[in-house]
């Protein structure tokens, strides 16, 4: 079960995040990602939490960054689209691996 | 009678916003009309009041985000993010406003703020820490 990599922790709301970038298409930008896991867990998160959790995992290079279009309503300000690389969905699969496998060995912890 | 009340209160402000005048412009059209009802004059003084301040001017900038949460934000995001961050703040405030209203839209705006605060400082101070071990080692 020891990957030979240096496993790196996942908190809650980076799992959230990346969960939610790759149910989008694996494409979104602040809104879409504030929204997304709003509507799917009803969490509120701050934009601050939000995009210095962006920033954290993008240091970690979990995720890419790309500027997008920028529209009236956002003031003339251009989107940030974010994408989780290939290190970020091997990274998630792995956490949520290791809750599952943790739930079936003692499912009455849940 | 409240009609009649309310006719009085419309032509006295018609009068007013017509000249251009003030409080005392006032009086003397309430005493030129004998209208001898305080309460309305108290009314029409807020109404006034109200007017002043909703020149052409004010009414643009009041449709705009609050100034100083937009400042705060300058203040404590790196340039790299902050497009994105005031984008999606002012993304929000536009839906909050049609969704709710203005008054509501500024209230939400300055929320979400406040609530930035500390997760942006919490990230700095990270962000310095991690700087400062790589110094270190």
């Amino acid at each position: 079960m020891k990957s030979k990599e240096k496993h790196v922790a996942l908190g809650d709301l980076e799992k959230y995040i990346l969960m939610a970038i790759l149910n989008n298409h694996n494409n979104s930008y602040g809104v879409e990602i504030k929204r997304e896991i709003m509507e799917k867990i009803n969490k509120d998160i701050s934009v601050g939490a939000l995009y210095t959790t962006l920033e954290r995992l993008e240091t970690k290079s979990f995720l890419e960054s790309r500027a997008g279009e920028a529209t009236e309503e956002r003031g003339g300000r251009a989107k940030k689209y974010y994408r989780v690389t290939a290190k970020g969905q091997n990274t998630l699969n792995q956490s949520l691996n290791e809750i599952a496998l943790m739930y079936n060995l003692n499912p009455i912890a849940f | 009678m409240n009609k009649k009340i309310d006719n009085v209160n419309d032509w006295l402000l018609t009068r007013i916003l017509l000249v251009n005048s003030n409080i005392d412009e006032l009086e003397r059209l309430r005493k030129d009309r004998e209208i001898s009802l305080k309460t309305n004059l108290a009314s029409i003084r807020f109404k006034l009041k109200a007017i002043k301040h909703r020149s052409p001017k004010h009414s643009v900038a009041s449709e705009t985000p609050p100034q100083f949460a937009k400042y705060l934000i300058y203040l404590l995001i790196p340039r790299n993010n902050r497009e994105a961050i005031l984008g999606d703040l002012e993304e929000d405030f536009h839906e909050v406003k049609r969704e709710f209203g203005l008054r509501k839209a500024k209230f939400h705006y300055r929320v979400q703020v406040l609530r930035s605060i500390w997760p942006m400082i919490k990230g700095i101070v990270e962000n310095i820490l991690i700087i400062t071990k790589k110094l270190i080692m």
